[in-house]
Parts: C-alpha cells; sequence; structure tokens
C-alpha cells in the first residue's frame, strides 16, 4: 500500500512537469521566433536605409535602382533570412527625395502551423544628394 | 538552576507534496514570459532608437542638400555672378567673393604702379562692402534655426519610428551652435589660373587634380580686405559628418576677416515621445552644391585704343600738331610761316605710311618695332579676369581675326579720330560661366549689358615706347618762298607710346592699352644738305 502511494505522487509530479513543459517550450519556442522576426525586421529596416542612402547618391532613376539591387545583393542569406528583395523605387526628382521599399523573407526557425515563412518589408526614405545645384 | 530546555522535537508542517511542480512550472512560465517581453521591450527600443537615428540622419542630410535653395537676389553690381534666376545661394557665394576679390586685388595693383585714379578706391570700396551686404543677408537666413528645422522636418516628418510607436520624428530643442564651418584650408568651389590675378597680389590656394583652388576658410589680403572662401571639397556630394569634427569646426571658432563666411555644415538634434520614453539622436552633416565655378568678373571688357598724332615742329619748336587715320596721306601743314632767315616756309608730310600693309589689328598694333609683348602682357592679365584659360596665343589669333577698317568714320571736327576696339565676353549658359570673347568696334554690336561710356578708374601710364624710326614710314619735303634758299633741312621721327590705363573692373572697363603713334615732323630754318 506504502508503495502504491508513493508511486501516486511520482506520477503525479511526472504529470504535472510533463503539462509545465507543455506550456514552457512552446512559449520558449515562440519567443526564439519572436526574437527571430524582431532581429531580422530591423536588419531588413537596415538594408532599405543602406540602400535608399546609395539610391540616393545616383543622378537617375536606372542607376538609383541598380545601385539599390547591387546592395542589397551583399546581404548574406541563411536558412532563416531567404531572401532580400528590392520591393520598390521611388526616384522623385521633384522632391527630391528616393523612397526605397525592400522585402525581406524569413523562415521560422520553428515553423508553426500558418507561420512558418514571414514577410518583412521595411521603407526608406532619402533626400537625392547627387544631384548639383541648379545653374 | 535546571537550564532552559529547548524543545529540538518542534515538528513543521508536512510538505505537501501535490502540486509542487505545479509552482515551479508556473513560476518558470512566468519568469520566461518576464523576460522575453522584457527583451521585446529592450529589442524594440533599440530599433526604435535605430529609426530616430536614420530618421535624424535623413533631416539633416536633407538640410545639407537643400540648402542651396536658400537665396537672396543679387545686387545689380552682382548681376554677373548671380545664377540663372538673379539670385544669390550658397553655391555661388564664392563668385561674388571672387569678383569681389578680384577687383580690390586690382585696386591694389593700380595702387601700388602709382595708376591709382580718384575713383579708384570707392569701386573698390564699393565691391567689398555690397559683396559684404549680400553675404550677410545670406548668412543670416542659411543660419536660420526656422530655415534649418523646416529642411530638417520636411523629411523627417516623413520618417516613422515605428518600433516605438512614434508616427514621426522631431526636432528637439537644443542649445548648440548649428551651423560650422569644416573643411578649413581646403578647397572652394572656386578655381583660378596662374597670371589671373595682378602682380604683387598672391592667392591663398591649393591644388585639386590639375586645377588650382582659393583654398576655403583661409584670409586672404587684397587692398587692406580680408577675403574668405567658403570650402566645398571637390568630387563629394552631402553627406554625413562625424560630430567631433563638426564641433571643432564650429561657427564659435572664428575663421578670420571682416565678415563671417558662409557655413558649409549643419547639425540637429531630433525626438521621439514614445511610450517607452524620450528617444533622440543627433547628426552632423556637410553641404556640397556640387558646382565649380572660375574667378571671374564676367560682366567686364577691356579696350585697345590706336590714334595717330603729327606734330609739327620748325626750328626745334613745335607750331602744330595734326592727327591722321590709317591709309596713307599727303598733309600740307605748314603754310605761310615766315622763317627767321627770311622767307616763308611749306612744310608737307606723307603720313600713314605705317599702316599701308596691315589689314588686321594685329598688323595695325605691330605696324612700328617694339616689344609689344610687355604691353600685351598687362592686358592679357585682365582678359583672364574674364576668362582665366585665355593665352597670348589666344590674344593673337583674336587680334588678327579683327579686320581693320581704314576707312576714316566721318567726325565732327574733321579730324581723323582714334580708332577703339572692345574685347569683350559673350556668354551662352544662363549663369555666364562659359566665356567666349569677342572683339569689335562696333558699339551696335556690343552686348547690352556693355556700357562702352564706362571709362577705367585708373590713370594712364606709358608701358613701351616703340623704336623711334628716321624718315621712315612717314617722310616730309619743305620748301621756301621768298628766302635765301628755296630748300630747307628737313626729317621725320615716327615712334609710339604704348600706354596702359588700368580699371578695377568694377565698373565693367579693366583697362585700356592705348597705341599713341607720333610722327614728329622737323623742320629746320638752314639749306637742305641732305639726299
Amino acid at each position: 500500500m506504502p508503495i502504491r502511494k508513493r508511486r501516486r505522487v511520482r506520477a503525479q509530479t511526472l504529470i504535472e512537469a510533463i503539462a509545465g513543459f507543455a506550456v514552457i517550450i512552446p512559449l520558449a519556442l515562440m519567443a526564439l521566433d519572436l526574437t527571430v522576426l524582431v532581429t531580422t525586421s530591423q536588419s531588413n529596416e537596415q538594408w532599405a536605409e543602406l540602400a535608399a542612402r546609395s539610391a540616393a547618391s545616383q543622378a537617375n532613376a536606372q542607376n538609383a535602382r541598380l545601385t539599390a539591387e547591387s546592395c542589397l545583393a551583399k546581404a548574406k542569406t541563411s536558412n532563416i533570412v531567404q531572401s532580400v528583395a528590392l520591393e520598390g523605387v521611388d526616384y522623385d526628382l521633384g522632391k527630391g527625395q528616393v523612397t526605397i521599399k525592400t522585402k525581406m523573407l524569413v523562415n521560422m526557425p520553428v515553423p508553426f502551423p500558418f507561420l512558418s515563412q514571414v514577410e518583412c518589408h521595411a521603407r526608406a526614405i532619402q533626400p537625392i544628394v547627387a544631384t548639383p545645384a541648379p545653374l | 538552576m535546571t537550564p532552559p530546555v529547548i524543545s529540538t522535537n518542534k515538528k513543521t508542517a508536512p510538505r505537501r507534496k501535490q502540486g509542487a511542480a505545479t509552482g515551479l512550472v508556473i513560476f518558470s512560465t512566468f519568469l520566461l514570459i518576464i523576460c522575453i517581453v522584457g527583451l521585446f521591450q529592450l529589442s524594440m527600443v533599440m530599433g526604435g532608437s535605430r529609426q530616430v537615428r536614420n530618421a535624424v540622419d535623413a533631416g539633416v542630410l536633407n538640410i545639407s542638400k537643400r540648402i542651396i535653395e536658400v537665396k537672396v537676389p543679387a545686387s545689380p553690381q552682382y548681376k554677373d555672378v548671380a545664377d540663372s534666376t538673379g539670385n544669390i545661394g550658397i553655391s555661388n557665394i564664392n563668385r561674388i567673393w571672387g569678383k569681389a576679390y578680384l577687383v580690390n586685388a586690382n585696386a591694389e595693383s593700380m595702387k601700388a604702379d602709382g595708376q591709382a585714379g580718384s575713383n579708384t578706391e570707392t569701386a573698390a570700396e564699393a565691391a567689398f562692402g555690397h559683396a559684404k551686404n549680400l553675404n550677410d543677408m545670406l548668412f543670416n537666413k542659411v543660419s536660420d534655426e526656422n530655415v534649418l528645422n523646416m529642411y530638417f522636418q520636411q523629411l523627417a516628418h516623413q520618417r516613422q519610428a515605428s518600433m516605438v510607436k512614434a508616427d514621426k520624428v522631431e526636432r528637439s530643442q537644443a542649445d548648440t551652435i548649428s551651423i560650422a564651418m569644416i573643411d578649413r584650408g581646403l578647397e572652394s568651389n572656386l578655381s583660378y589660373t596662374a597670371g589671373q590675378l595682378p602682380d604683387r597680389i598672391t592667392a591663398q590656394g591649393t591644388t585639386f587634380g590639375n586645377k588650382s583652388y582659393l583654398k576655403g576658410y583661409v584670409p586672404m589680403q587684397a587692398n587692406n580686405h580680408q577675403f574668405a572662401f567658403t570650402s566645398f571639397r571637390q568630387g563629394e556630394m552631402p553627406h554625413l559628418i562625424d560630430d567631433t569634427y563638426f564641433e571643432n569646426n564650429n561657427a564659435a571658432k572664428p575663421v578670420g576677416g571682416a565678415y563671417t563666411p558662409l557655413p558649409n555644415a549643419f547639425k540637429r538634434h531630433g525626438e521621439v515621445d514614445s511610450v517607452s520614453g524620450k528617444l533622440t539622436a543627433v547628426a552632423c552633416a556637410a553641404a556640397n552644391p556640387q558646382r565649380t565655378y572660375t574667378l571671374a568678373i564676367p560682366y567686364s571688357f577691356v579696350t585697345i585704343q590706336v590714334g595717330n598724332t603729327a606734330k609739327w615742329h620748325v626750328d626745334q619748336k613745335k607750331i602744330k600738331e595734326t592727327t591722321y587715320g590709317f591709309k596713307p596721306e599727303e598733309q600740307k601743314g605748314i603754310k605761310d610761316y615766315p622763317l627767321p632767315s627770311g622767307g616763308k616756309l611749306y612744310g608737307n608730310a606723307s603720313l600713314g605710311n605705317e599702316y599701308s600693309a596691315a589689314t588686321t589689328l594685329l598688323e595695325v598694333i605691330e605696324a612700328l618695332p617694339g616689344d609689344h609683348n610687355q604691353a600685351f602682357k598687362k592686358l592679357l592679365q585682365r582678359i583672364k579676369e574674364i576668362d582665366p584659360d585665355f593665352n597670348q596665343e589666344r590674344l593673337n589669333k583674336l587680334l588678327q581675326s579683327a579686320a581693320f577698317n581704314k576707312e576714316e568714320a566721318p567726325s565732327a571736327s574733321g579730324e581723323a579720330q582714334p580708332r577703339k576696339y572692345f574685347i569683350y565676353p559673350v556668354y551662352s549658359s544662363a549663369d555666364n560661366t562659359d566665356p567666349t570673347i569677342k572683339i569689335g568696334s562696333d558699339k551696335q554690336n556690343l552686348p547690352s549689358w556693355l556700357n562702352p561710356d564706362n571709362p577705367p578708374e585708373g590713370l594712364d601710364k606709358t608701358v613701351i615706347q616703340e623704336n623711334k624710326q628716321k624718315d621712315k614710314p612717314n617722310y616730309c619735303w619743305g620748301y621756301v618762298v621768298g628766302g635765301k634758299s628755296s630748300s630747307v633741312k628737313h626729317w621725320t621721327e615716327v615712334y609710339g607710346d604704348v600706354l596702359w590705363q588700368p580699371g578695377t573692373g568694377f565698373g565693367q572697363h579693366l583697362g585700356e592699352l592705348r597705341f599713341a603713334r607720333v610722327t614728329d615732323i622737323y623742320f629746320a630754318d638752314e639749306p637742305d644738305s641732305g639726299p
């Protein structure tokens, strides 16, 4: 009879631990995903910023796009960051600004249903500095 | 006495074995959630901080880029160095000071040569005064906090700090100097060439590539005034700069001179009010108009004048002076002149022969032998103040290209008039930066800006004297009526004085080179013994 009682206590602890892990582990995994998401999102913003700065130093829209593309091509891809691509370039000489939009495809390290891949979008505006003063 | 008994078998409540793990799990979960939320918040603040920094960077860069749009209207004296809209901005302020510097350098040189006229100092002072007024007006606008904030917010307001839930970045009030004069001692955007400045004036220059540029923020002396230009590095665009570099060169650290030159760097503080507090950032950026000009007085000209005088002498006494043209002609200069020995002298001369083969202005100038290059040096220096790339070879070609019309224009006095040629620039660009030097004598065909009646402010001085020639190319003869002998001793001396009358250029006229050709005609009251 005492043996059975001890067993029951042990089993209960085990069940409690398993139930606890069932809560903690998904939480930890979600935290991992969240960390990756925040980090990659910030990284995407920095790439957009860099691309906008390089595009702003070009004298025309075509070169601005090429420069932004070549800037983004330097972004290192991995199992997590699948790609960083140029989503749009708005080279507006009238306003004297260039707007760069980037899209980063991020694979979640812990894929959840309907959340195995996330698209991060970023937008950066810079003044076009390549144009000389008017005559 | 019995010591107190301490009970050691005090029984504690038995631990509950059930739910021990649950509590631990709940505590761990709670701790984990706190950690996750904390790290997430920290990460968002850091990300937001970077967004604010980027936004402030972009805003300050926008100031540096758009500060060229801040302008003041040019005064009439400086219309020629204004932009195509007639305004002065940070990009062409060095042109203003360049013109004022040239005018004052010319004035100093004229004083040193003893050729300063009564209007020389007035012109030089006016040039400096007008330039300083424009500079000060522009400085006030360029350093105006409202103007700087406008350009800053124009871009910063479009930038969000989404990670800290702020929809725009605002400028923040900061008690710091927001303008600086960086790159002191490095090149300005004003190039110049050797020989462009008058003698005795040395510019503080620096070389970049194969061009020389006036140094920025280094005072240069001319006519007791100090001139300082704004540095704009060649090949650079507006860009962010280090805060320490900015502070080491901020406007509180004087450049020197009687005025404050325009700044070339700007600083702003930006901030956002986020849920997690106030985030601030600071950035500094250098402006650069990416446009280079040459040191010049665009609306100016020089003149060349050629005139001929015949001086009639009898027994070494000048009795008459006439003028003659550029075609061989015979003048009967002396009629019925009573000689001491008795009889009356009739004296004639053949004049204008020095130009018989001349068809161009250069040939007219070189009609008499002499070191004309010395005279051309003065002229060339002044033309270089219009077009720095002009040289002796181009000057010769220009003078050779000017056809010389020997026909006399009718004058009121009936006497031959000196011929005046204008050497002036024409421009196809709206900001007068591409001079093509032309030459012409017809006032009707001169550019509309050119005022041909503006005299040079200086006094004339002989630069060279052409070699004197006897009895050639002009010659004379005479005869006596009623004297002991019908013949009379006679000879001519033909020469020229080349005079230079300098101008400062403030009234457009940079100087006149005058060829005063003289034929001295001599008669002596003695029988002619010559061949």
